[in-house]
């Protein structure tokens, strides 16, 4: 009875304009509401929970580039890499990168598939090798079904007498077997 | 008319009918302070990390520290500069090695275990020894994970592996290519 009264009155109309502004306000702040629930685990684990396997994967490498090489003990993996390319024979190198990384497996307890190293100088590829810590015949994605694979590289630039730089690239397959490293 | 209409209104508000009409007009606007404060408030309350979770980055840095320092690293005499990625078999064999380098001053905190083995061509894994930071608290968390106990009274657990070139000795003469495994445990907290 009230609400019929001051609906038809000036004073009723203004209350109602508000209503709706007001309804559309408390509307607008559920639509943060539910935006805000949405990134807000982002937020909290953006900062907490980086993962270090980048800072894992150029450890490996540097380790790889400055231990002394299987061929030659007097000389580093990397200075053998600039012989080689040299030579344009890497089975020096090959053979030392095969026998370095052989049974690395995990990393922040998620399982390593494949090294692969690239060599190149001036952008363009001379070599290739590959590591596969698994057992032949397996691979990562018939190992850990559904399991997210993912890719990470190091790479570094060693400069050889000629003042050209030889790019070596390490890239690493592994498993993601959990997206938070803690429960 | 000024007058008029202000001593009209208050005394609309004095009498019954003036109250219920006064409190109708005012019900929304008390509504969608208290609804707006409260999302307010709420929303602040994402952004808040009043619990930060540090164990991750704790077991991280730890073994960081474990492989970059020259707990284990070879060290040369003369420059002491550091070969990290190269093991001092040495220091490794000595079992004290890790405690005396890497000291905490409380009871409760993290402690870690750095394994040496080397893998052959046909997949056999040949574990060479390994060493403790904080054995006595390893055996103690070590024993909560395998029993599979959760919890703020539990522990959590990294393992990496790095390829490593074990020295046996410090010019580098005898060498052999290796997989050092680190593994960190740090109390839930």
């Amino acid at each position: 009875m009230i609400n019929r009264k001051i609906s038809r009155n000036k004073k009723g109309e203004d209350m109602l304009v508000d209503f709706w502004s007001i309804l559309l306000f408390v509307l607008i702040l559920i639509l943060f509401l539910v935006l805000f629930i949405f990134t807000k685990d982002d937020a909290k684990s953006n900062e907490l929970s980086q993962r270090f396997v980048s800072t894992d994967f150029n450890y490996m490498l540097n380790a790889y580039i400055k231990s002394p090489s299987l061929s030659d003990s007097s000389k580093t993996n990397g200075e053998v890499i600039i012989e080689d390319s040299l030579n344009n024979d890497f089975s020096k190198t090959k053979y030392s990168f095969e026998k370095f990384f052989l049974g690395v497996n995990t990393t922040d307890n998620n399982p390593i598939g494949k090294f692969n190293m690239v060599i190149a100088e001036s952008k363009i590829m001379k070599t290739s090798f590959n590591v596969d810590p698994i057992s032949e015949g397996y691979t990562l994605d018939k190992l850990y079904t559904g399991k997210a694979i993912m890719t990470t590289y190091a790479k570094t630039t060693i400069p050889n007498r000629y003042g050209n730089d030889i790019e070596v690239i390490l890239t690493i397959e592994y498993v993601m077997m959990n997206e938070k490293p803690f429960k | 008319m000024k007058r008029t209409h202000i001593k009209r209104t208050q005394m609309k508000r004095f009498n019954k009918k003036g109250q219920i009409e006064y409190l109708l007009q005012n019900a929304f606007r008390i509504g969608f302070t208290i609804i707006a404060l409260l999302a307010f408030f709420i929303m602040i309350n994402f952004y808040i990390n009043n619990k930060i979770d540090t164990r991750y980055v704790q077991a991280e840095v730890l073994a960081n520290r474990i492989i970059q320092s020259d707990a284990l690293m070879l060290q040369d005499p003369g420059t002491f500069r550091i070969y990290t990625g190269i093991v001092d078999m040495e220091k490794f064999n000595d079992k004290t090695s890790l405690d005396t380098s890497i000291k905490y001053e409380f009871n409760r905190h993290a402690t870690a275990k750095v394994k040496i083995s080397k893998k052959d061509v046909y997949g056999n894994i040949q574990y060479f020894d390994d060493i403790y930071l904080n054995k006595n608290n390893w055996d103690n968390l070590k024993t909560l994970i395998n029993s599979g106990a959760t919890g703020k009274g539990s522990a959590s657990m990294i393992i990496k592996d790095f390829p490593v070139t074990c020295a046996y000795d410090k010019e580098l003469n005898v060498f052999d290519y290796c997989i050092m495994t680190v593994e960190v445990i740090v109390p839930n907290s």
